[in-house]
């Protein structure tokens, strides 16, 4: 990071302070879409059949979906707002330069939404059936407004497609991957709100309709259980041709035994995604009457687990950028990156106070371009540390991996000059404890 | 060494400047008024509270318990708009100022993260206080006061964060003495307490003036006179104190800062100094309908005033702001603008057909409720 200084989030690392709120966060404002539907479908349902009992059940239901999505769902959006421009200004400062009147479209749908779920729960009993029902399907159409924007803007940042050459920012809006990701996470949000629901149903306290709800609840999941495998092969076809290789080379591994941190997490996803469905369908599809509600809560923590992963891949694919083929974790422009290393970071970054690396200073100045040019990813010794990455290696071995970073593809590039890639080899073979006479021997 | 100030993004600015500037105060301006009915609102709260079962007559504490209950039912829906309110700000001041923001912001990461974990509980708090007011009656006043410990450190920390935003002299100092680890407060400002209690001590007089506007609209007069006196009596207490705090805080801001106040002739100065007159005659006006030596009409004439001067002070503000900036070399035009007239379109279209739709519901629910059917 070259303009603004660096949060230094010691052991855990800033990706997952973002990730940990990031999750949350997706989970239930995915989960508040979907129960846009099933309440809107539900209530309808039940006002045609006159079942009163399924009625009082969704307006007690909507308490709980009105205090988890206003509330939490609205502020762990502003806290991944907060996270990642701690953790990543110059990404979020993109994105808002960029999109600044569709965030203001997405804030508008927002207010209204929030509004219209307050008039729905509020209005229970004391507007006509007719009213109440316009107000269900009208929160479900605008909560799906809010997917149908925010969704251009969180894909940009995988398939910013032509914008990349254009710099228009319908190319960037309706990107590649912007039709197939919309359906892909309309079909999440039903099978979120069914399983939110089975969770929800298995606390009824009268048998007949806790066996009846959980029964329906569970057919929420189905659709999706077919689906969304199409539709996420489709999504996958939408990407960068050097992700989609990465993702081909992960699955064909996992046959040679060599399974790489990606391919784990998509396995994972499969694994818990089918165990998910094949326990709704066995517990309260085909026997809702044994189903408990201690079940349903692990089932829901195997769904949060799933969405951990997914949007962990989803960051994951996206390296060494944070908006691909534009800006990199690290916050380097890649045009910036590209011919960084002609001037050093000494030079560009204002941060650093030393203006030259002197024999007293060099940890001190390791330290500091260990933070511009790794921390966004990396730590010393806490998460993806050095100490676990570079264990074992000598200063040379070091001071010559990172010239070749931008080999891997994961990474960005070096983007000092070679006193800067000394000092930053001599501070992590310091952190791992590499002997220091093969750095000083090269010195001289 | 140069101020470590970071370049404009090279995206340029998606929008005309002025327009930006506009739609900040606009919605600034909501939030404002939303954030001190909470904020003030759970402080008169707190004390009708307090009042409602130590009061001296059973009448008094009649009267505050209904007051608390009242505004209780009204603050969830505050909160929620308070922050929604806070979002569209948030994003045009990241649009034009986000050099200044997102650095300050950094600097003070965790801290200023803290602010969500803050409202998260502070909201919750408020509601199990409003869903649970028979159930735990005795224990109750925990709930109001944590809430309103949590939204007034909320506050704190903002103002921490705003000050330091404009103060980039600070910058490379807190950097170097903290290695980035977000912990810092900017408690060395000499404008940070005498703002922060400015802000706070208006939320409380907005408040009174909150629980005057309900008193005048209240159908029984019994009830409807105390609430007037008692909405009246804190907001004229607050501003009054107000002299006192906002001279602090003028005088904290450094000379040739407040200048653009009263000293350079300018549009600071005219919303300056026309502020302070729609101030002195709104109080006057709310004093008056408060004992009832005047009319509704005149009461909500003074309220009208008051909003007025408030979107001028909230001008003021940002011009504040920019006096400080312009101080570290800073200007407008030096920010690339790059105008998407047909996304703005857009979202004049989505604001005008938001807008519309949820005064068809008001319309609608309204209707329904009014006639018992």
């Amino acid at each position: 990071m070259l303009e603004f200084p660096v949060w230094n989030v010691r052991a855990a690392g800033g990706g997952w302070v973002i990730g940990v709120i990031a999750i949350f966060h997706v989970f239930v404002a995915q989960f508040a879409i979907g129960s846009g539907l099933y309440l809107a479908i539900t209530e309808t349902l039940a006002v045609r059949r006159n079942d009163q009992p399924v009625l009082a059940f969704l307006r007690s239901y909507s308490n709980f979906i009105m205090l988890l999505t206003t509330v939490f769902g609205a502020l762990s959006g502003v806290g991944i707002w907060f996270a990642i421009g701690n953790v990543n200004p110059t990404g979020v400062s993109a994105l808002i330069h960029n999109f600044m009147f569709f965030w203001a479209i997405e804030w508008v749908v927002f207010l209204v939404e929030i509004s219209i779920a307050f008039f729905y729960y509020y209005s229970w009993g004391k507007v006509s059936q007719r009213f109440h029902l316009q107000l269900a399907w009208l929160y479900y159409g605008i909560a799906f407004l809010s997917l149908v924007v925010i969704n251009g803007i969180l894909t940009f940042m995988l398939t910013p497609g032509d914008w990349i050459h254009t710099r228009n920012i319908w190319d960037a809006f309706f990107n590649p991957s912007y039709v197939p990701s919309v359906i892909v996470r309309t079909a999440i949000t039903c099978s979120l709100a069914g399983l939110f629901s089975i969770v929800v149903c298995a606390r009824i306290k009268e048998e007949g309709l806790r066996v009846r709800m959980l029964h329906y609840s569970a057919k929420w999941l189905m659709p999706s259980f077919f689906l969304l495998p199409v539709f996420l092969y489709w999504y996958f076809t939408t990407l960068p041709p050097a992700v989609a290789t990465l993702v081909q080379n992960g699955i064909a591994n996992i046959g040679a035994g060599n399974l790489s941190v990606l391919t784990r997490l998509l396995l994972l996803i499969m694994l818990l995604s089918v165990t998910i469905y094949v326990v709704s369908l066995l517990g309260p599809f085909f026997n809702p009457r044994s189903f408990s509600f201690g079940f349903g809560l692990a089932i829901l923590a195997l769904g949060l687990v799933v969405t951990g992963a997914t949007e962990s891949v989803r960051e994951m694919l996206r390296k060494p950028y944070v908006i691909y083929d534009y800006l990199y974790v690290n916050g380097a422009l890649k045009t910036v990156a590209a011919d960084s290393s002609r001037y050093g970071i000494l030079r560009q970054n204002k941060w650093i106070p030393e203006r030259s690396i002197t024999d007293e200073n060099r940890l001190v100045v390791g330290e500091q371009i260990f933070r511009v040019q790794c921390l966004s990813c990396h730590t010393p010794t806490g998460y993806r540390s050095m100490t676990d990455l570079a264990q074992g290696w000598d200063r040379e071995f070091i001071y010559n991996r990172i010239a070749s970073l931008q080999a891997t593809n994961l990474m960005p590039p070096f983007m000092g000059d070679d006193d800067e890639r000394r000092a930053l080899a001599e501070y992590i073979g310091d952190v791992v404890g590499a002997p220091p006479s093969s750095l000083t021997a090269a010195n001289q | 060494m140069d101020l470590p100030i970071p370049s404009p993004d090279p995206i340029p600015v998606p929008g005309e400047i002025g327009l930006i500037l506009f739609l900040l105060y606009l919605t600034f301006f909501v939030h404002v008024v939303l954030m001190n009915t909470l904020l003030g609102g759970l402080v008169l709260t707190l004390v009708s509270e307090v009042i409602s079962r130590r009061g001296s007559s059973p009448e008094s504490r009649h009267r505050h318990e209904h007051l608390a209950e009242q505004l209780a039912h009204i603050l969830p829906f505050v909160v929620s708009l308070t922050v929604t309110f806070g979002i569209a700000p948030l994003l045009f001041v990241q649009g034009i100022y986000g050099q200044f923001f997102y650095t300050s912001s950094v600097l003070m990461a965790w801290v200023w993260l803290g602010v969500l974990l803050l409202i998260l509980i502070g909201y919750y708090s408020l509601y199990l206080y409003t869903r649970g007011f028979a159930r735990f009656a005795r224990r109750r006043y925990w709930f109001i006061g944590l809430s309103t410990v949590m939204f007034l450190t909320v506050a704190f920390i903002y103002v921490n964060n705003l000050t330091l935003m404009q103060t980039p002299q600070k910058w490379l100092a807190i950097y170097t003495h903290t290695k980035g680890s977000g912990w810092h407060w900017n408690l060395d400002e000499a404008t940070l307490w005498p703002r922060y209690l400015h802000f706070t001590l208006a939320a409380v007089a907005v408040a009174g003036m909150v629980v005057l506007g309900l008193g005048l609209r209240e159908k029984e007069e019994e009830r409807g006179r105390f609430m007037r006196r008692w909405g009246g009596n804190w907001f004229l207490a607050a501003t009054i104190l107000q002299i006192g705090v906002g001279l602090w805080f003028y005088y904290a801001v450094p000379a040739h800062l407040r200048a653009i106040f009263l000293e350079q002739e300018g549009p600071a100065r005219t919303l300056f100094i026309s502020a302070h007159i729609l101030f002195t005659l709104g109080s006057l006006c709310i004093g008056l309908a408060a004992y009832g030596r005047a009319g509704a009409r005149t009461g909500w004439a003074g309220i009208a005033m008051i909003l007025v001067g408030i979107a001028e002070k909230i001008i003021n503000r940002d011009q504040l702001r920019q006096a400080y900036l312009r101080d570290v070399g800073w200007s407008f035009e030096a920010l690339p603008t790059a105008p998407q007239h047909d996304v703005i379109a857009l979202f004049f279209i989505f604001l005008i057909a938001g807008l519309g739709l949820l005064l068809w519901v008001i319309y609608k629910y309204r209707r329904e409720t009014s006639s018992p059917s």
